[in-house]
Formats: C-alpha cells, structure tokens, sequence
C-alpha cells in the first residue's frame, strides 16, 4: 500500500475508483480512531463521511510534508473537533446506541483482528479521551511520535509525556482484570 | 454501519450534486455579469459627475438678490436704428455680457442693503418675493438683471437674442434663463440706460488681478468691515467693461487679506476714490 497518495491522486485526475480504495483503505481504522473523539460510533461515522466528503468537495492540496495517512487523520480530526464543538450542547442518547455495542464489536473484529487487540481496546475505553487518542494512534494505527503530535496538533514532547501517562494508566487498568500486554 | 461501498457511494453523490450547484451558480454568474458591471460602472460614472459638478459659490449663496423695477420708455426710432447698424457694437456687448454676471449680482445686493438701511424693511422684502417667484437659482438672476441693463443699447428684440447667446455659453441654466429673459422683455413696453457710472465702484471694476498672488478675484458686491479686515497684501489691477463707451476700464487699489480666510479664497479690496472695502472672491 502506498499509504493512500496514489489513489487520491487518480481520484483528483478524475478516477473514481480512487475514492473507493480510499475508503475502504482508511475508513474502519479513522473510525476507530474518532470514536474516542465523539465518544459515539455512529458520530464518529459521520465525521469520516465528513472526512472523505471533504477529499471529494474540496479537493485539498496534499503537499506530501507528512505522510498521505497522518494528513488524512488530521483532517478527520479536525472535523470530529468541530463537530463536537457544534453539537456539544445538543448531546442526546439515543436508540441507536442500543446497535452501537454490535458495530463496534464487528468492527473490532474487522480490524484488530486479534484477540489481544481488541481486549486491549475495550481497556482503553476506559480511559481519559486524551489516553485513548494517543494510545489508539501508536499501537493501533502505529503512527510515530511526530505523526501523532501532528494529527493530534501537539508538540511532541507533550504527545511523549501523554503516551507515558496513558501507559501507566492503562497498564494498571489491565492489571485490574488480569491482562498484561508486553508493548506497554 | 455503512460498508465501504455504501460510504464511497455517497461520497461521489455528495460531490456530483455539489458540482451541479456549482454549474448552475457558474452560468447565473455569466449571465448577471454583464448587467453587474454595467451598473457599477453607471455607478461610478455617476459619482465620478457628482464629483466632478462645479461647487456652488461660497460667497452669493446668502446675497439677497432683488431686481431693479424697469420703469421704462419707449425707444426711440433714433436709437434703434443707431444701435441696428452698429453690427460691431453689439458683438462687444454680448462679449462683455458673459464676463460680468457675478458683478450684476452683486449690484443687485446693493441695492436690497440700501432699502432696508433707510427703514422700508417690509416693503423691500416684498418687492423681493414678487420679483423672485419665478427665479430658480442666482445665475438665472443674473442673466435677467443684465438684460435690463442691456435695454438701452438695442431694442426689445435684439436684446433678446444677445442674452441667448450668452445663456448658451453657460449651459447650466439654459432653459430658466432664456424663459425668464423672455418674460422680462414682454414687460417692458421701450428700453433704459443707466450708465455705467452710476453702478457703484465694485460693481464697475469687477476684476482684480493682485501682484504676486495667481489668478483673478471677482467682486462678489458684499462690503467688508473694517474689523474683519487682515494685513495689506499687494496693490491690486482693477479692471471692468465699461458698456457705455463700450470700453475696458483699469485703476489700480489696495488689497487686503480678510481674517480667518485665506487669500486663495478671498480678498477685500480698498479703492482710492472710495471709503469702503469690498469683498472679491477667488474665480
């Protein structure tokens, strides 16, 4: 995978096959990644809607200072920022987070793929926004430490000091149902 | 959850409709472009007149004007003829018509101070509200006290058309001027002389050129006070067109600055015959 550049390129010159493989290619993991944002699956859906809607509409320049991936995480971060901004007052639950629960284990399914993986999501969930925003972008999606300070626009000695504190917090939250997870 | 598919799907949805919309703004935009431009640049020709119109006169706009009652005799045979055959003579006449109309103005403010200087107040503003329903604005004023003056020297009819002349020079007033020049003339039954020695000193020397300032001042016909005046500038060339003779008449006299108003505005000018000191403006 060339990381994305290439697909969007066709997409730009006109093939929309491109938008395809960049759907499919980026769609579950930047979903999973949103979700810690919006704190709800199907918003975090909307906001990668958004996302690749943006890519279509739009048609931002990229100007390959980072790689295709963390430029199109950065935009889906943005966008899910303002969309919790926007709707931060207007927070309702609904029915539909009664299937939540089941998009979320298929989803996790189809793309953690392993079993520890997603044992370790579920832990994560349990943690503060910021932990699980670091944590789901070094170990999930294994972006470097520059790449997530620049998604999550941070420096990156603050994106360190958070990947430190979100390890330790995480660590003793698996502790507490017994797991242990030899990365952190 | 929608698949990859169903996302991808929507995505280009979303942006051919979007392209549509854009489209359709893109030919709105051809079409109201032409009308758009077309305004703004009525528009900014409009303004760019607006701008470009000659401010009104600083100094007349407060001059009361009044018009002399013509209490005129029939002309005599002698004189119209006189005056038809001097072609020449006319022709100066209409030349010299042109350049004096603020100084038939200012003549006519004279005569309104005078009138309510010996008490008979009331009755000048009367005289005043006649005179002037039909006069819309100084200039025509101007034109039509100057026909008067012009009686003597020609008959009903050529009078009337040296004032055409004129009011084709000046465009701004045309049609007023010409009405009104009519009306007069079908009130007078004969024609007057008053000579040009008996309009007052301003009104007969109505052009100053001031050494070592630029440009001409005319009289504007309004005396100055003495406490208004400023320090002594220059001596000053008088100049004026004296209609009897039919003659450029020059003097020399003293100009003065006027406090608080600069001499590129106006001046207030002292001749040696005369006690007063009269207000010249910048023309």
């Amino acid at each position: 995978m060339d990381n994305g550049e290439s697909s969007y390129r066709r997409f730009l010159a006109g093939d929309d096959s491109g938008m395809f493989k960049l759907v499919r290619d980026f769609k579950d993991g930047l979903m999973l990644y949103l979700s810690s944002y919006t704190g709800d699956l199907s918003i975090a859906e909307d906001c990668v809607q958004d996302t690749f809607i943006k890519l279509a509409v739009k048609k931002p320049r990229f100007n390959g200072k980072s790689s295709f991936k963390t430029w199109l995480y950065t935009i889906g971060r943005n966008i899910a920022v303002d969309h919790k901004r926007r709707f931060f007052k207007h927070k309702k639950v609904s029915l539909d987070d009664c299937t939540t629960l089941s998009d979320e284990s298929d989803l996790e399914q189809s793309y953690l793929v392993s079993e520890q993986k997603i044992a370790l999501r579920h832990s994560l969930l349990r943690l503060k926004k910021e932990y699980q925003q670091v944590l789901h972008l070094s170990y999930f999606e294994e972006f470097s430490n520059s790449e997530t300070a620049q998604i999550m626009g941070k420096t990156i000695k603050q994106v360190e000091n958070l990947l430190y504190n979100a390890r330790k917090a995480l660590r003793a939250e698996l502790e507490k149902e017994g797991f242990s997870y030899e990365k952190l | 959850m929608k698949n990859y598919e169903e996302m991808a799907k929507y995505v280009l949805e979303v942006r051919d409709e979007h392209e549509r919309k854009k489209q359709k703004r893109k030919i709105i935009v051809r079409r109201c472009a032409p009308l758009a431009v077309s305004l703004c640049v009525f528009l900014i020709a409009s303004l760019g007149v607006w701008r470009n119109m000659p401010a009104p006169n600083k100094f007349n706009t407060n001059i009361i004007q009044t018009t002399e009652t013509v209490t005129a005799s029939p002309v005599s045979t002698e004189k119209h003829t006189s005056v038809s055959t001097s072609v020449t003579r006319t022709t100066t006449a209409k030349i010299s018509s042109v350049s004096r109309n603020a100084t038939t103005a200012s003549t006519a403010k004279t005569t309104s101070v005078t009138a309510a200087a010996s008490g008979n107040v009331l009755t000048a503003t009367r005289n005043l509200t006649q005179t002037h329903t039909n006069t819309t604005s100084e200039k025509t004023q101007i034109h039509v006290t100057h026909t008067t003056s012009e009686q003597g020297l020609a008959p009903c009819e050529s009078t009337a058309k040296t004032v055409s002349s004129v009011t084709v020079t000046n465009t701004i007033t045309t049609t007023v001027c010409v009405s009104q020049t009519t009306t007069l003339i079908s009130n007078i039954s004969g024609a007057v002389t008053r000579p040009w020695s008996e309009f007052s000193i301003d009104y007969r020397y109505n052009i100053a050129y001031v050494n070592g300032l630029n440009g001409r001042y005319l009289s504007s016909g309004i005396p100055i006070r003495e406490f208004e005046l400023g320090s002594f500038i220059a001596e000053a060339e008088m100049s004026g067109y004296d209609s009897d003779y039919c003659e450029l008449r020059e003097c020399t006299a003293k100009a003065y600055r006027i406090n608080d108003t600069s001499e590129n505005k106006a001046i207030a000018i002292k001749f040696d015959d005369d006690d007063n000191f009269y207000l010249y403006y910048f023309g």
